[in-house]
């Protein structure tokens, strides 16, 4: 689940498709903001621990440990989510488990081996407020062509605009029409600086 | 590299990981009881019948049945929430001992027209209402609610048999 | 709803690819072999077996719902660590935990648990299930790498070539299986 075809940089844009088990159920800002913040906290934690850990423990140990720390922070997001609101629980506890196994988080468990791999699994991090941040603007994107409107509380979703946007296939045509963009804007910014 | 060293720190990385798990397992459950209490009394206060006394909520998840919430001397209440894919329905349906829906209360505002016509069918099966009301949306949501409705008989038969059993 | 009806249902209108944006990057899609196909058949429905069983009866039950994905963390390790054990003892390499080509497998098998796990409670149902669910997952990956060979010989505009073509057609076939709705098979009993 890459976007690697030799023109853009593969990180940031194969990320934000790695995340695409999260944002084709983002389709409310409520769901959104759960999914992002669960995804956010996972992230943090496989990265930092796998930044943190011991090299001594060796890479399949720091993978095993920094993973399990993901889903012990999963756990604990559901369980908050939960107390929140129990039936924005039901709905997403499914895709909250799973932000644990999206390829972001995978990745960000895997122990940097080089210099230069510790430098960018820090910057990595930081992108995680951007993917979280991504996951909820994709919710409200979608819960405001969908209805025509944007409610914070979930359960709340009337009205109908554009009801495809609320479906999987939106939130596809919107990732499309996404990577689409930002492949004319990195085109757009090379062209200028050379 | 001490090879004795790597096996010290795995074992206290892997003693600190069970300790987490186990205070994640105890907020789990602490969560899930604050949800059950919040859930009997989302479907407790509905408008209708059942509004007093103490409710006792039990999960399910079969299908769209989220949960039952049985109070001394009434008709057990299931909570319904049916799922569709721009929204939810919720509705808290009191049934008798071979599973019919008694009283069907939707909980929350029902605004979208999935949703109102989701309560129209339950409540039409429930007293066997004439379908001269029919709208063109009822087709995508037979399915729905025919399973609902099954569901509801099916378990409510099993808690009654369970009951007869005690 | 029958076990043939379950099976169509899973591969069309409920079908994991699109139901959870779990879109292959083209590198590998598509390219199974029988006994690579027949291995991830069988680990998806051990998978929904061990978690939907775990989930309903074990943490259910406690309210520990929430420690499912510290629970599936450990069946995959425990899944890896005997596997591994075998390839040894067979004397056949195998790869690491932490292999990047492995994370996409690990998706689609906690994916298929989570969705078949969460709507059945039998033993069968949770086996055939899981089994049909990737078995419709393969289908589709191998619909979706045909539709991107057909379209490399077409004219598409540049900024849509690669990634973006790839989730517009996924898009097209998520419209296409969301009018094959769980209503019509639900009735089907063959």
């Amino acid at each position: 689940m890459t976007i690697d075809d030799g023109r853009v940089p593969a990180g940031p844009l194969a990320s934000i498709a790695g995340l695409a088990p999260l944002l084709v159920f983002s389709n409310s800002l409520s769901l959104g903001v759960a999914l992002g913040i669960a995804f956010f906290l996972a992230y943090s934690a496989a990265g930092a621990m796998a930044l943190l850990l011991p090299a001594r423990l060796g890479r399949p140990a720091v993978f095993a440990f920094s993973l399990t720390g993901a889903a012990v922070v999963a756990s604990l997001t559901a369980s908050a989510l939960r107390l929140f609101d129990p039936f924005l629980f039901e709905a997403a506890y499914g895709r909250v488990f799973l932000s644990v196994f999206t390829l972001p988080v995978l990745r960000a468990c895997v122990m940097p081996e080089t210099v230069s791999d510790r430098e960018r699994a820090i910057e990595s991090l930081l992108w995680g407020v951007g993917y979280a941040f991504l996951t909820a603007v994709t919710g409200a994107v979608r819960q405001f062509l969908a209805t025509g409107a944007v409610s914070t509380r979930f359960g709340a979703e009337h009205g109908s605009l554009l009801p495809i946007f609320a479906q999987p296939a939106g939130a596809f045509i919107l990732i499309a029409l996404a990577a689409a963009a930002f492949k004319v804007v990195i085109k757009a910014v090379r062209g200028s600086e050379s | 590299m001490d090879v004795s060293d790597k096996t010290r720190d795995t074992w206290i990385l892997a003693i600190a990981m069970a300790l987490i798990v186990a205070a994640s397992g105890f907020a789990s459950a602490y969560a899930s009881g604050q949800a059950a209490r919040q859930l009997a009394k989302a479907a407790s206060e509905a408008p209708g019948p059942s509004a007093r006394g103490e409710a006792a909520w039990t999960t399910l998840r079969e299908g769209s049945v989220l949960g039952r919430v049985d109070k001394r001397g009434e008709p057990a209440a299931y909570l319904v929430v049916a799922r569709y894919p721009d929204g939810e329905f919720r509705a808290a349906a009191s049934v008798d001992g071979d599973g019919s829906i008694l009283d069907l209360r939707p909980l929350g505002d029902s605004g979208d027209a999935y949703s109102k016509r989701l309560a129209a069918l339950f409540s039409g099966a429930g007293k066997g209402a004439s379908r001269a009301d029919a709208s063109t949306l009822d087709a995508s949501l037979k399915a729905l609610v025919t399973d609902t409705l099954e569901t509801l008989a099916a378990l409510e038969r099993g808690r009654t048999e369970a009951e007869d059993d005690d | 709803m029958s076990v043939i009806g379950l099976v169509f249902y899973l591969t069309l209108g409920g079908n994991v690819m699109v139901q959870w944006g779990l879109i292959p990057s083209g590198k590998r899609g598509g390219a199974f072999s029988a006994s690579t196909l027949v291995a991830f058949l069988a680990a998806a429905a051990l998978a929904s077996l061990a978690h939907g069983l775990a989930f309903r009866y074990l943490l259910s039950p406690w309210g520990l719902e929430s420690l499912a994905p510290i629970l599936f963390s450990a069946l995959l390790f425990g899944a890896f660590a005997a596997l591994k054990a075998i390839r040894t003892a067979l004397g056949k390499p195998s790869r690491p935990l932490h292999d990047e080509g492995l994370f996409p497998t690990t998706l689609v098998l906690y994916a298929v648990a989570l969705s078949i796990g969460s709507r059945f409670s039998s033993t069968w149902l949770l086996l055939v299930g899981g089994a049909a669910a990737a078995l419709g997952y393969v289908a589709a990956t191998g619909f979706l790498e045909a539709i991107m060979e057909r379209l490399e010989l077409e004219r598409v505009p540049e900024p849509f070539r690669g990634a973006p073509l790839r989730f517009l057609s996924a898009a097209l076939m998520a419209l296409a299986f969301a009018g094959v709705d769980a209503g019509f098979f639900s009735r089907l009993s063959i």
